[in-house]
Protein backbone atom coordinates (compact mmCIF):
# COMPACT_ATOMS: atom_id res chain seq x y z
CA UNK A 1 0.00 0.00 0.00
CA UNK A 2 1.33 3.40 -0.89
CA UNK A 3 -0.32 6.24 0.37
CA UNK A 4 0.13 9.41 2.74
CA UNK A 5 -1.99 11.21 5.27
CA UNK A 6 -1.24 14.64 6.53
CA UNK A 7 -2.29 14.99 10.09
CA UNK A 8 -2.33 17.77 12.68
CA UNK A 9 -1.12 16.93 15.98
CA UNK A 10 -0.52 19.28 19.19
CA UNK A 11 2.86 19.34 20.33
CA UNK A 12 1.44 16.81 23.70
CA UNK A 13 -0.08 14.53 20.83
CA UNK A 14 3.31 14.41 18.87
CA UNK A 15 5.32 13.69 21.77
CA UNK A 16 2.99 11.16 23.14
CA UNK A 17 3.00 9.07 20.09
CA UNK A 18 6.81 9.42 19.80
CA UNK A 19 7.22 8.54 23.65
CA UNK A 20 4.18 5.50 23.39
CA UNK A 21 6.46 4.38 19.65
CA UNK A 22 9.80 5.08 21.22
CA UNK A 23 8.79 2.82 24.51
CA UNK A 24 7.78 -0.65 22.15
CA UNK A 25 10.54 0.13 19.63
CA UNK A 26 12.29 -3.05 19.86
CA UNK A 27 8.97 -4.89 19.29
CA UNK A 28 7.72 -2.69 16.27
CA UNK A 29 7.42 -3.57 12.54
CA UNK A 30 9.49 -1.84 9.61
CA UNK A 31 6.42 0.34 9.04
CA UNK A 32 6.09 1.09 12.68
CA UNK A 33 9.02 2.45 12.75
CA UNK A 34 9.44 4.07 9.64
CA UNK A 35 6.42 6.39 11.43
CA UNK A 36 8.49 6.56 14.40
CA UNK A 37 12.15 7.76 12.59
CA UNK A 38 9.34 10.16 10.78
CA UNK A 39 8.00 11.70 14.20
CA UNK A 40 11.79 11.45 15.34
CA UNK A 41 12.75 13.70 12.62
CA UNK A 42 10.24 16.28 13.13
CA UNK A 43 11.49 16.63 16.68
CA UNK A 44 14.78 17.17 16.32
CA UNK A 45 13.62 20.21 14.47
CA UNK A 46 11.94 21.10 17.94
CA UNK A 47 14.16 19.91 20.75
CA UNK A 48 17.42 20.12 21.25
CA UNK A 49 19.60 16.81 21.31
CA UNK A 50 19.94 16.72 25.20
CA UNK A 51 16.14 17.44 25.46
CA UNK A 52 15.56 14.57 22.87
CA UNK A 53 17.83 12.32 25.06
CA UNK A 54 15.15 12.71 28.25
CA UNK A 55 11.68 13.40 26.03
CA UNK A 56 9.98 10.46 26.53
CA UNK A 57 11.05 10.10 30.25
CA UNK A 58 10.10 13.82 30.88
CA UNK A 59 6.57 13.22 28.85
CA UNK A 60 5.76 10.23 30.99
CA UNK A 61 6.88 12.13 34.66
CA UNK A 62 4.24 14.66 33.44
CA UNK A 63 1.59 12.61 32.43
CA UNK A 64 2.41 10.34 35.71
CA UNK A 65 2.37 13.67 37.97
CA UNK A 66 -0.92 14.96 35.85
CA UNK A 67 -2.98 11.57 36.81
CA UNK A 68 -2.23 11.48 40.42
CA UNK B 1 40.18 11.18 -4.44
CA UNK B 2 39.21 8.86 -2.24
CA UNK B 3 38.99 9.64 1.32
CA UNK B 4 39.33 6.59 4.03
CA UNK B 5 38.63 7.20 7.34
CA UNK B 6 41.41 5.75 9.99
CA UNK B 7 40.29 6.83 13.28
CA UNK B 8 37.22 9.37 13.79
CA UNK B 9 37.52 9.65 17.95
CA UNK B 10 38.04 12.99 19.50
CA UNK B 11 40.25 13.39 22.53
CA UNK B 12 40.66 10.07 23.38
CA UNK B 13 40.69 5.85 22.11
CA UNK B 14 37.10 5.22 23.22
CA UNK B 15 36.73 1.00 22.76
CA UNK B 16 33.39 -0.01 22.93
CA UNK B 17 32.58 -1.10 26.46
CA UNK B 18 31.39 -4.86 27.26
CA UNK B 19 28.42 -3.21 28.43
CA UNK B 20 27.93 -1.03 25.58
CA UNK B 21 28.29 -4.90 23.50
CA UNK B 22 25.70 -6.24 25.36
CA UNK B 23 23.31 -3.96 25.42
CA UNK B 24 23.50 -3.45 21.51
CA UNK B 25 22.99 -7.20 21.03
CA UNK B 26 20.07 -6.95 23.55
CA UNK B 27 18.65 -4.64 21.88
CA UNK B 28 18.75 -6.51 17.79
CA UNK B 29 17.50 -9.74 19.77
CA UNK B 30 14.44 -8.00 21.04
CA UNK B 31 13.69 -6.65 17.52
CA UNK B 32 14.18 -10.25 15.45
CA UNK B 33 10.63 -12.05 15.34
CA UNK B 34 10.46 -15.30 13.56
CA UNK B 35 9.92 -14.58 9.89
CA UNK B 36 13.42 -12.38 10.32
CA UNK B 37 16.00 -15.83 10.63
CA UNK B 38 13.45 -18.09 8.71
CA UNK B 39 16.14 -17.65 5.62
CA UNK B 40 19.55 -16.29 4.75
CA UNK B 41 18.33 -13.94 2.98
CA UNK B 42 15.90 -12.32 5.72
CA UNK B 43 18.76 -12.50 8.07
CA UNK B 44 20.14 -10.34 5.75
CA UNK B 45 17.30 -7.69 5.15
CA UNK B 46 16.58 -8.27 9.10
CA UNK B 47 20.53 -7.08 9.59
CA UNK B 48 20.34 -4.12 6.70
CA UNK B 49 17.10 -2.35 8.48
CA UNK B 50 19.18 -2.36 11.59
CA UNK B 51 20.42 1.34 12.71
CA UNK B 52 24.02 2.19 12.18
CA UNK B 53 23.71 2.98 16.06
CA UNK B 54 22.76 -0.72 16.77
CA UNK B 55 24.69 -3.01 14.32
CA UNK B 56 27.77 -0.65 14.15
CA UNK B 57 29.87 1.53 15.79
CA UNK B 58 31.60 4.98 14.15
CA UNK B 59 34.66 3.45 15.89
CA UNK B 60 36.93 4.31 19.20
CA UNK B 61 40.89 4.88 17.18
CA UNK B 62 41.71 8.85 17.58
CA UNK B 63 41.97 10.94 14.39
CA UNK B 64 43.58 9.66 11.10
CA UNK B 65 41.98 10.33 7.82
CA UNK B 66 44.09 8.81 4.50
CA UNK B 67 43.84 10.63 1.45
CA UNK B 68 43.92 8.15 -1.86
CA UNK B 69 45.14 10.40 -4.81
CA UNK B 70 46.22 10.41 -8.20
CA UNK B 71 49.89 10.43 -7.02
CA UNK B 72 51.70 6.97 -6.18
CA UNK B 73 51.64 7.97 -2.86
CA UNK B 74 49.31 8.18 0.68
CA UNK B 75 48.26 11.25 1.77
CA UNK B 76 47.72 10.89 5.66
CA UNK B 77 46.07 13.51 8.08
CA UNK B 78 47.23 13.19 11.64
CA UNK B 79 48.61 9.83 13.22
CA UNK B 80 46.08 8.90 15.87
CA UNK B 81 45.61 5.46 16.85
CA UNK B 82 43.85 4.40 13.58
CA UNK B 83 46.77 4.94 11.90
CA UNK B 84 47.68 1.16 13.42
CA UNK B 85 45.12 -0.15 11.33
CA UNK B 86 46.46 1.54 8.48
CA UNK B 87 49.99 0.76 8.50
CA UNK B 88 48.70 -3.44 9.07
CA UNK B 89 47.30 -3.05 5.70
CA UNK B 90 49.87 -1.30 4.22
CA UNK B 91 52.22 -3.96 5.76
CA UNK B 92 49.62 -6.87 4.62
CA UNK B 93 49.96 -5.41 0.63
CA UNK B 94 53.85 -6.25 0.65
CA UNK B 95 54.69 -3.39 -1.18
CA UNK B 96 57.15 -0.68 0.12
CA UNK B 97 55.33 2.98 -0.01
CA UNK B 98 55.15 6.54 0.44
CA UNK B 99 53.28 7.99 3.23
CA UNK B 100 52.81 11.82 3.41
CA UNK B 101 51.81 12.51 6.92
CA UNK B 102 50.40 15.90 7.72
CA UNK B 103 50.44 16.68 11.45
CA UNK B 104 47.47 18.83 12.23
CA UNK B 105 48.87 19.61 16.24
CA UNK B 106 50.67 17.59 18.65
CA UNK B 107 47.79 17.05 21.01
CA UNK B 108 47.72 13.18 22.13
CA UNK B 109 45.33 12.34 20.25
CA UNK B 110 46.61 13.28 16.23
CA UNK B 111 50.16 11.43 17.55
CA UNK B 112 49.96 8.58 19.52
CA UNK B 113 49.39 5.55 17.18
CA UNK B 114 52.93 6.67 15.20
CA UNK B 115 54.90 4.36 17.32
CA UNK B 116 52.74 1.36 16.01
CA UNK B 117 52.88 2.32 12.64
CA UNK B 118 54.36 -0.56 11.04
CA UNK B 119 55.58 0.44 7.61
CA UNK B 120 57.97 3.36 9.50
CA UNK B 121 59.58 0.48 10.66
CA UNK B 122 60.27 -0.60 6.94
CA UNK B 123 63.55 0.55 5.21
CA UNK B 124 62.25 0.29 2.13
CA UNK B 125 59.20 2.82 2.65
CA UNK B 126 59.27 6.43 2.94
CA UNK B 127 57.72 9.20 5.78
CA UNK B 128 57.22 12.59 4.86
CA UNK B 129 56.44 14.85 7.29
CA UNK B 130 54.49 18.14 7.52
CA UNK B 131 53.77 20.76 9.61
CA UNK B 132 53.29 24.36 9.70
CA UNK B 133 55.43 24.19 13.19
CA UNK B 134 59.03 24.39 12.95
CA UNK B 135 59.77 21.72 15.53
CA UNK B 136 57.97 18.99 13.93
CA UNK B 137 61.20 16.69 14.45
CA UNK B 138 61.88 17.46 17.42
CA UNK B 139 57.88 17.04 18.99
CA UNK B 140 57.79 13.74 17.28
CA UNK B 141 61.28 12.45 19.05
CA UNK B 142 60.34 13.94 22.17
CA UNK B 143 56.97 11.53 22.22
CA UNK B 144 59.11 8.73 21.55
CA UNK B 145 61.86 8.17 24.00
CA UNK B 146 61.91 6.84 27.17
CA UNK B 147 60.21 6.74 29.90
CA UNK B 148 56.88 7.30 27.17
CA UNK B 149 58.14 4.39 25.13
CA UNK B 150 61.17 2.25 24.93
CA UNK B 151 62.54 2.85 21.33
CA UNK B 152 63.01 6.34 19.71
CA UNK B 153 62.13 7.82 16.53
CA UNK B 154 65.53 7.08 14.92
CA UNK B 155 64.67 3.46 15.42
CA UNK B 156 61.78 3.52 12.53
CA UNK B 157 64.02 2.40 9.58
CA UNK B 158 61.97 3.95 6.70
CA UNK B 159 63.79 6.98 4.86
CA UNK B 160 62.08 9.76 7.09
CA UNK B 161 62.11 13.89 5.55
CA UNK B 162 60.64 15.99 7.85
CA UNK B 163 59.56 19.44 6.20
CA UNK B 164 58.33 22.71 7.83
CA UNK B 165 55.54 23.97 6.06
CA UNK B 166 55.64 27.48 4.58
CA UNK B 167 54.42 29.99 2.34
CA UNK B 168 51.31 28.70 0.03
CA UNK B 169 52.14 25.10 1.72
CA UNK B 170 53.27 22.16 -0.52
CA UNK B 171 52.91 20.26 -4.17
CA UNK B 172 53.20 16.69 -4.24
CA UNK B 173 53.12 15.69 -8.02
CA UNK B 174 49.88 17.17 -9.58
CA UNK B 175 48.62 17.60 -5.48
CA UNK B 176 48.29 20.68 -3.81
CA UNK B 177 48.38 20.91 -0.36
CA UNK B 178 47.67 24.63 1.24
CA UNK B 179 47.00 25.38 5.17
CA UNK B 180 45.62 27.44 7.41
CA UNK B 181 45.59 27.87 11.25
CA UNK B 182 42.21 27.23 13.10
CA UNK B 183 41.33 28.23 16.73
CA UNK B 184 42.56 25.60 18.92
CA UNK B 185 44.38 25.77 22.43
CA UNK B 186 48.08 25.66 21.44
CA UNK B 187 46.96 26.37 17.65
CA UNK B 188 45.71 23.83 15.40
CA UNK B 189 46.06 23.54 10.99
CA UNK B 190 43.41 22.34 8.44
CA UNK B 191 44.86 21.39 5.47
CA UNK B 192 42.94 22.06 1.90
CA UNK B 193 44.23 19.09 -0.49
CA UNK B 194 43.52 20.16 -4.40
CA UNK B 195 43.50 17.80 -7.33
CA UNK B 196 42.25 17.89 -10.63
CA UNK B 197 39.26 20.30 -9.78
CA UNK B 198 38.32 19.01 -6.83
CA UNK B 199 38.95 19.98 -3.36
CA UNK B 200 39.10 18.32 0.24
CA UNK B 201 39.32 19.72 3.40
CA UNK B 202 40.51 18.36 6.81
CA UNK B 203 40.03 20.40 9.74
CA UNK B 204 39.64 18.72 12.71
CA UNK B 205 40.10 20.23 16.54
CA UNK B 206 38.64 23.92 15.31
CA UNK B 207 36.93 26.20 17.24
CA UNK B 208 34.85 28.15 14.37
CA UNK B 209 34.50 31.29 15.24
CA UNK B 210 33.85 34.61 13.55
CA UNK B 211 37.51 35.35 11.58
CA UNK B 212 36.20 31.86 9.99
CA UNK B 213 32.60 33.10 8.31
CA UNK B 214 35.05 36.54 7.19
CA UNK B 215 34.42 37.05 3.56
CA UNK B 216 38.17 37.52 2.76
CA UNK B 217 39.63 36.52 -0.52
CA UNK B 218 41.71 33.99 1.32
CA UNK B 219 38.76 32.61 2.52
CA UNK B 220 37.17 32.26 -0.61
CA UNK B 221 39.89 30.74 -1.83
CA UNK B 222 40.44 28.36 0.76
CA UNK B 223 37.05 26.61 1.96
CA UNK B 224 34.52 28.04 -0.82
CA UNK B 225 32.78 25.34 -3.12
CA UNK B 226 34.75 22.43 -1.38
CA UNK B 227 33.62 19.18 -2.59
CA UNK B 228 34.02 17.79 0.53
CA UNK B 229 34.67 18.87 4.68
CA UNK B 230 36.13 16.97 7.09
CA UNK B 231 35.70 18.75 10.31
CA UNK B 232 35.16 19.03 14.16
CA UNK B 233 31.97 18.60 15.18
CA UNK B 234 32.45 17.24 18.46
CA UNK B 235 29.51 18.80 20.38
CA UNK B 236 26.41 19.23 20.42
CA UNK B 237 25.09 23.50 20.56
CA UNK B 238 24.37 22.84 24.08
CA UNK B 239 27.70 21.43 25.08
CA UNK B 240 29.29 23.66 23.04
CA UNK B 241 28.25 26.75 24.66
CA UNK B 242 29.22 25.22 28.14
CA UNK B 243 32.56 24.41 26.52
CA UNK B 244 33.48 27.69 24.64
CA UNK B 245 37.50 27.78 24.38
CA UNK B 246 37.91 23.93 24.68
CA UNK B 247 38.59 24.01 21.16
CA UNK B 248 35.94 22.26 19.09
CA UNK B 249 32.48 22.75 17.61
CA UNK B 250 29.21 22.25 17.31
CA UNK B 251 27.58 20.05 14.71
CA UNK B 252 24.88 23.06 14.54
CA UNK B 253 27.96 25.43 14.21
CA UNK B 254 29.76 22.99 11.30
CA UNK B 255 26.45 23.25 9.04
CA UNK B 256 26.58 27.16 9.35
CA UNK B 257 29.75 27.03 8.08
CA UNK B 258 29.42 24.41 5.53
CA UNK B 259 26.49 26.29 4.45
CA UNK B 260 28.13 29.81 4.02
CA UNK B 261 30.86 28.26 2.14
CA UNK B 262 28.97 26.61 -0.05
CA UNK B 263 30.72 23.09 0.87
CA UNK B 264 28.87 20.26 -1.06
CA UNK B 265 29.61 17.35 1.58
CA UNK B 266 29.95 17.90 5.14
CA UNK B 267 31.77 15.37 7.39
CA UNK B 268 30.96 15.34 11.04
CA UNK B 269 34.33 14.13 12.84
CA UNK B 270 36.65 13.84 15.66
CA UNK B 271 33.37 12.93 17.61
CA UNK B 272 33.26 13.27 21.74
CA UNK B 273 34.47 10.46 23.82
CA UNK B 274 31.71 10.80 26.16
CA UNK B 275 28.79 10.48 23.35
CA UNK B 276 27.50 6.62 22.60
CA UNK B 277 26.56 5.72 19.24
CA UNK B 278 23.29 6.80 19.55
CA UNK B 279 23.92 10.20 20.49
CA UNK B 280 26.32 10.28 17.99
CA UNK B 281 23.82 9.21 15.44
CA UNK B 282 21.68 12.25 17.33
CA UNK B 283 23.95 14.20 16.04
CA UNK B 284 23.65 13.15 12.71
CA UNK B 285 19.72 13.07 12.62
CA UNK B 286 19.84 16.85 13.87
CA UNK B 287 22.36 18.26 11.45
CA UNK B 288 20.46 16.35 8.58
CA UNK B 289 17.21 18.64 9.82
CA UNK B 290 19.17 21.85 10.37
CA UNK B 291 20.71 21.53 6.55
CA UNK B 292 17.11 20.70 5.44
CA UNK B 293 15.50 23.62 6.68
CA UNK B 294 18.37 26.18 5.20
CA UNK B 295 17.89 28.13 1.87
CA UNK B 296 19.61 28.10 -0.99
CA UNK B 297 22.33 24.94 -2.06
CA UNK B 298 22.77 22.38 0.54
CA UNK B 299 25.73 20.34 1.70
CA UNK B 300 24.86 16.82 2.20
CA UNK B 301 25.80 15.63 5.61
CA UNK B 302 27.55 11.90 6.48
CA UNK B 303 28.80 11.17 9.74
CA UNK B 304 32.76 10.03 9.53
CA UNK B 305 32.88 6.67 10.53
CA UNK B 306 35.79 3.98 10.88
CA UNK B 307 36.39 1.84 7.47
CA UNK B 308 34.35 4.40 5.43
CA UNK B 309 35.26 5.44 1.98
CA UNK B 310 34.37 7.81 0.40
CA UNK B 311 35.01 9.30 -3.70
CA UNK B 312 35.08 12.68 -3.95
Amino acid sequence: MTSSVTVSLSGGGLVGIYALLLDREAALDGDQRQALEAIREELYGRFTIEEMETLHEEYARYHGSARS
Amino acid sequence: MKIRFWGVRGSLPTPLTPAQLKSKISSITQRIGADDIATQEARERFLARLPDYLFSTVGGNTACVELATGENCRIVFDAGTGIRSLGQEILASKKPCAVHLFMSHFHWDHLQGLPFFGPAFDPNSYMTFYSPNPDLQAILEGQMRQPYFPIGLDAMGAKKEFVHLKGEGVKIGEVRVHYRSMSHPGGCYSYAVEEAGKKVIYSTDTELDAKDFDRSPENERYFADADALIIDAQYTLGEAIEKQYWGHSSFSLAADFAASWRIKRLILFHHEPNYSDKKIESILKSAEWYLSHMRGPRASVILAREGLELEV
